[in-house]
């Protein structure tokens, strides 16, 4: 899934009539001051990263002048929240309020179709609410092809305790819209944590929280979003481009996670990095588990299914970018994908990756073919000549060990050459 | 009459066939390939691309494959990376040769 910064999840809110407190985005110290000037009174500082507990890691910071403001803007700048670095600061005006909901939209699996979740006890641990007065939590699994009627919103607010009808009122109308803007954007969540209700009676999302479907950002390039994998850090440049393989060409699935992007992860437990490509989870877990035994680890992981054989030069284009590799293994699962096409696709980057020896690489390879065009595939390594290099195994049918096994018997006879 | 075929797959990549070197080509292969059928050939024996390819096409790579192993070549689809050439580019600027590049 995609996850939104707060400040473009306001945008989206803001879109579909949702009000927000008033601010902007600064990338400095000074922009801080300024947007605080601009707004007047006292402000809010939010750092803008992809993790939630912000307020409790003390990184939300109050200011009553646009002095204090840049004064904490320079302390946010220096930090990191929850592994992230600070970079942008959402400044805001301060909205004081009387009472604080939570709403969410959300895709819930269990029941196969959205679910929203309101809450008269929003804030900042709203997991704890579920545990203590349920009364103050209710779901209502709205049907997805009628979508949510502003009457069935304000019977779902009416059902908590203690609620007026003006508050019934202007926080239906908050989830009717919050439901238009999980369903309009494709979203798995949709969450505003707290809503502040004034004592004006006006409702205002003070955050906001949006997850939209990795599988259909492609159908929002207005959003201008990278299909990153979140992977709890900041996103690094190779998982970008991997992202845009699937903006491109949205056909089939495409995953693309680096696990050690610098290799110093690599080094601290003494392994041989290697660039791995695999589909489907259980033979990746089983393949990495066989390749650590033997010393090697994988620094990414991939998965794609069904995708047309150009996706799959991409990717392979992308792994074997990886600097720090000393090697590379594909291995598919006992798989009912279409084997050729996979071939067809790393024979084509190793072709352009390798032009002077026609795909045969400087590091060791194993590719390993089991399941639908298994055969052709080993076939066509054979056809073009690269089966035949000292540093690739290409093999049939065989289990991840004795794959791993392979890889491992290759890699020490090329570091004994190498020496 | 241009010796030159472009056309954008859906995958966005650019095929081109380059007719010079189909004239010379006794297999034919890309034809036999494609599994939706969308290279054909004209009366004068050269291959001729469906207009559905920018759609229809499956970016199996069947044709740019046949045609190096049993053609002569002139069929190639180039796929544009430009961001991975450009952190490519940024890395060599650090000092960090990628694999195949060393």
């Amino acid at each position: 899934m995609v996850r939104l910064y707060e400040y473009q999840g306001k945008e989206l809110f803001r879109k579909k009539g949702i009000k927000t407190p008033k601010g902007s985005v600064a990338k400095t110290p000074e922009e801080a001051r300024k947007i605080a000037e601009e707004i007047g009174g006292k402000t809010v500082l939010k750092p803008q990263i992809l993790a939630g507990g912000r307020g409790l890691a003390g990184a939300i910071k109050f200011a009553e002048s646009p002095a204090e403001a840049e004064k904490a803007a320079r302390e946010l700048f220096g930090m990191e929240v929850r592994g992230f670095p600070v970079k942008e600061i959402l400044v805001e005006e301060f909205v004081p309020h009387e009472k604080s909901y939570y709403l969410s939209v959300l895709s819930y699996h269990g029941e196969r179709k959205p679910v929203c979740i309101v809450s008269s006890m929003g804030g900042v641990e709203i997991e704890e609410v579920a545990e203590k007065p349920p009364d103050y939590i209710v779901q209502y699994p709205p049907n997805i092809l009628k979508g949510l009627k502003t009457y069935e919103a304000y019977n779902v607010v009416r059902k908590l305790p203690n609620v007026s009808s003006g508050e019934v009122r202007a926080v239906g109308d908050v989830l009717k819209r919050l439901y238009d803007v999980y369903r309009g954007y494709d979203c798995k969540l949709a969450e505003i944590n707290p809503l502040a209700l004034t004592s004006k009676g006006e409702a205002i999302a003070l955050d906001a929280r949006v997850q939209i479907d990795d599988d259909a950002v492609y159908r929002h390039p207005e959003l201008g979003l990278a299909a990153v994998e979140e992977a709890g850090r900041p996103e690094t440049e190779l998982e970008v481009i991997a992202g845009k393989i699937n903006m491109e060409d949205p056909r089939g699935v495409l995953h693309f996670v680096q696990s050690d992007p610098d290799g110093s992860y690599s080094k601290q437990i003494n392994a041989v990095p290697v660039g791995f490509y695999s589909t489907g989870t259980g033979s990746t877990l089983t393949s990495i588990d066989e390749l650590a035994k033997r010393g090697y680890f994988a620094v990414n992981t991939t998965d794609t299914a069904l995708v047309p054989a150009s996706k799959i030069y991409k990717l392979t284009k992308v792994i074997l970018s990886q600097p720090h590799i000393e090697g590379f293994v594909f291995i598919s699962p006992h798989s009912s994908q279409q084997l050729l096409l996979y071939a067809r696709g790393m024979i084509k980057a190793l072709k352009e990756l390798y032009p002077e020896t026609g795909g045969k690489p400087n590091i060791p390879m194993v590719f390993c073919f089991r399941g639908g065009w298994d055969k052709e595939a080993v076939e066509l390594f054979k056809k073009h000549g690269i089966a035949d290099s000292p540093l690739v195994k290409v093999l049939w049918r065989v289990t991840e060990a004795e794959a791993a096994e392979e890889f491992d018997k290759l890699y020490r006879r090329w570091k004994q050459n190498v020496k | 009459m241009s010796s030159k075929i472009e056309v954008e797959t859906p995958g966005k990549g650019r095929l081109t066939i380059n007719l010079e070197a189909c004239k010379t080509c006794e297999s034919k292969a890309c034809t036999k390939a494609c599994p939706v059928n969308l290279i054909k050939l004209d009366e004068a024996g050269l291959p001729v691309l469906d207009e559905k390819t920018s759609k229809v096409c499956t970016d199996c790579l069947a044709c740019e494959d046949a045609c190096s192993l049993e053609g002569k070549g002139g069929l190639t689809i180039v796929y544009p990376m430009p961001e991975l050439e450009q952190h490519v580019q940024k890395l060599e600027a650090e000092g960090v040769k990628v694999v195949w590049r060393r």
